[in-house]
């Protein structure tokens, strides 16, 4: 029982640092062009998927790394440019929850006309065990994961927070005209913003395909995750992401354990309403 | 008198005339697109009431869908209830329902509002999909549709013309109601929440009761509209709670004119005759298709299709 915990919570923690990336994207874009980006689960499929080819035919896992997030730049830079400059700023949230929610269509249809339906998987590329206590080992692959994850999200925080892209970019979320007569070019931030979020969720998806199955459907699910997360975070407050991310898979680890895992599920978003309900402001002030 | 006033009531009585005729020259298959159609514009209307009355954007509009259809369902399968017994449990379990939840939920607002409604949904849907023995979780459940009873004679709905005409009248009444709803000074009120709250706070409006009360009024409706589709399919499962199902009602709403009661039937009307369309046209690429005409559509006409009109009436009256 305590070994089972102790596993469950190990993977819950993983969990948190890859999808806590994955809510930064989401974070990025909601932050810059107020639009909840429901393709978000699409653009992490599009991680997964490109990773499953690269394996198959470069034969090592580790081109992905690379050329899933580059893969996904092009796109987003192509979807920027094809629907969203079009003065999508400043619209209803729901009209551009529409567009991305065409957006999904597209990219989803599109992954499965090339990939197919099925699921696939790919092998674990690392496939050595870390040994904890006793006899128990855990996958190194996993510890890999997580350490990946939490080294994006620290170079994201250097990044925004160092480079004088970085400051255009916190400049545009907070006032985007006043950013425009500082002589910031603001379209051009909220271009490099979409397409930086976007790879975001494809770096998520590069680094959980050799954990579970590959199908172009599989972003559903951790788009709510995701956008939860960011709620109850408090927007683009990134230890908040953190720590929310970590509620949510914590919680949820623990509940597997003892009950049925779709009931844990929902139960862990049960815990994150109550969570949303005490402090509607995000957990963390700053 | 302006031209508003004259072609609305002409448009209104050859809509009517049309879906009161139209089941003697349609086909069977386009008899049951019609259906699907009226239902969906019934749940179309549940969102159109908090999102485009209220301006509450409800992104867990699938809770209410899944229940009323699970509401309709349940009391047939195990206690043979009739269609009527069924109707009015899956009202009285909806109406109880939202207006707990929208008691609870009143005081939050834009993202947090969505935020809100999205995970209620899928707690449910989780909850759903975790009951396989009550709800049958993603393979569903599947039902005798009872026949309808009106005393002295009973009419099968597994005739589509029935069924037609018996989805018609609880959509047309249900509109019509809702219709009148937002003429009455009540529902103005809940209008001029939607313009600005502040304001009319400050006239003197319990703003959270006017907000409770539209939830409440949404929620039943797109409940009736969940319990109308079990009847039209005989099968619902835990996947009418998935977000998907909520993703729909805002496109069909957005697209047909939020703000306007017809819009919310104006768009499923499009989109699901064209989905068809172009469906059967070219499978594979039917969903890219669609996606680019939603963008397209989202782009070039950001008030819907009602909204078209709108403006163009108006420019007229000028």
């Amino acid at each position: 029982m305590t070994g089972a915990l102790v596993l469950s919570l190990l993977n819950a923690a993983v969990w948190a640092c890859v999808i806590a990336m994955v809510s930064l994207g989401l974070t990025l874009i909601y932050g810059q062009l107020s639009i909840i980006n429901i393709a978000h689960g699409a653009m992490y499929a599009i991680g997964a998927i490109s990773t499953f080819y690269m394996t198959a035919f470069l034969g090592s896992w580790a081109y992905s790394l690379v050329a899933g997030p580059l893969i996904m730049a092009a796109v987003a830079v192509v979807i920027y440019l094809a629907t969203l400059r079009y003065r999508i700023i400043g619209y209803p949230m729901a009209t551009t929850l529409i567009i991305s929610y065409g957006l999904m269509f597209i990219l989803e249809q599109t992954l499965f006309l090339i990939f197919g339906g099925a699921p696939r998987n790919i092998p674990n590329p690392l496939p050595f065990q870390v040994p904890l206590f006793g006899r128990t080992t855990y996958s190194g692959y996993r510890i890999f994961a997580a350490m990946f994850s939490l080294a994006i999200i620290g170079a994201l925080v250097t990044f925004l927070k160092k480079t004088k892209l970085g400051l255009w970019i916190r400049a545009t979320s907070q006032d985007h005209d006043t950013a425009s007569a500082m002589g910031i070019p603001v379209p051009s931030v909220y271009m490099f913003t979409f397409v930086l979020g976007s790879v975001l969720a494809a770096l998520g998806g590069v680094v959980v395909a050799p954990m579970t199955s590959i199908t172009p459907g599989m972003g559903h699910d951790i788009l709510i995750d995701a956008f939860i997360i960011v709620i109850v975070a408090g927007f683009g407050s990134i230890p908040g992401t953190i720590l929310s991310a970590l509620i949510l898979s914590l919680s949820n680890g623990i509940f597997s354990v003892f009950f049925d895992p779709v009931l844990a599920k929902g139960m862990s978003l049960a815990v994150m309403v109550g969570v949303l309900y005490w402090r509607p402001e995000g957990i963390m002030r700053y | 008198m302006s031209d508003k006033t004259v072609y609305k009531p002409i448009a209104f009585c050859a809509v009517v005339a049309f879906l009161v005729a139209a089941p003697h020259f349609l086909s069977l298959f386009y008899k049951q697109l019609l259906i699907e159609i009226l239902i969906f514009g019934l749940f179309s209307l549940g969102f159109d009431i908090i999102y485009g009355f209220t301006g509450l954007l409800n992104f867990g509009m699938s809770v209410f869908f899944g229940l009323g259809g699970y509401m309709v369902l349940l009391p047939i399968l195990h206690w043979h209830a009739g269609i009527w017994t069924a109707l009015l449990i899956c009202i009285a379990a909806c109406s109880l329902f939202s207006l707990c939840y929208g008691c609870l939920i009143a005081r939050f607002k834009s993202h947090y509002f969505v935020a809100f409604t999205i995970v209620v949904s899928m707690i449910f849907f989780y909850i759903a999909m975790g009951q396989r023995p009550i709800t049958g979780s993603d393979e569903g459940l599947t039902i005798k549709v009872p026949a309808l009873d009106f005393g002295f004679f009973t009419l099968s709905l597994y005739n589509t013309m029935t069924k037609y005409y018996f989805v018609l009248a609880i959509c047309g009444l249900v509109f019509l109601i809702v219709r009148r709803f937002f003429r009455t000074p009540y529902g103005r009120a809940i209008v001029a929440v939607r313009e600005n709250e502040a304001r009319a706070q400050l006239i003197g409006y319990n703003t959270r009761n006017l907000k409770i009360a539209s939830f409440t009024l949404s929620g039943v409706v797109a409940g009736i509209a969940g319990g109308l589709y079990v009847l039209h399919l005989g099968f619902t499962s835990a996947n009418s709670f998935y977000w998907l199902w909520t993703a729909r009602s805002v496109w069909w709403t957005i697209t047909g004119g939020a703000g306007t009661l017809v819009g919310a039937f104006i768009g499923p009307a499009v989109l699901v005759f064209f989905e068809d369309l172009i469906s059967t046209w070219n499978p594979d690429f039917y969903l890219i298709i669609m996606g680019a005409i939603m963008i397209l559509m989202i782009t070039l006409a950001p008030d819907g299709i009602a909204g078209l009109f709108k403006l163009r009436f108006s420019r007229r009256e000028k």
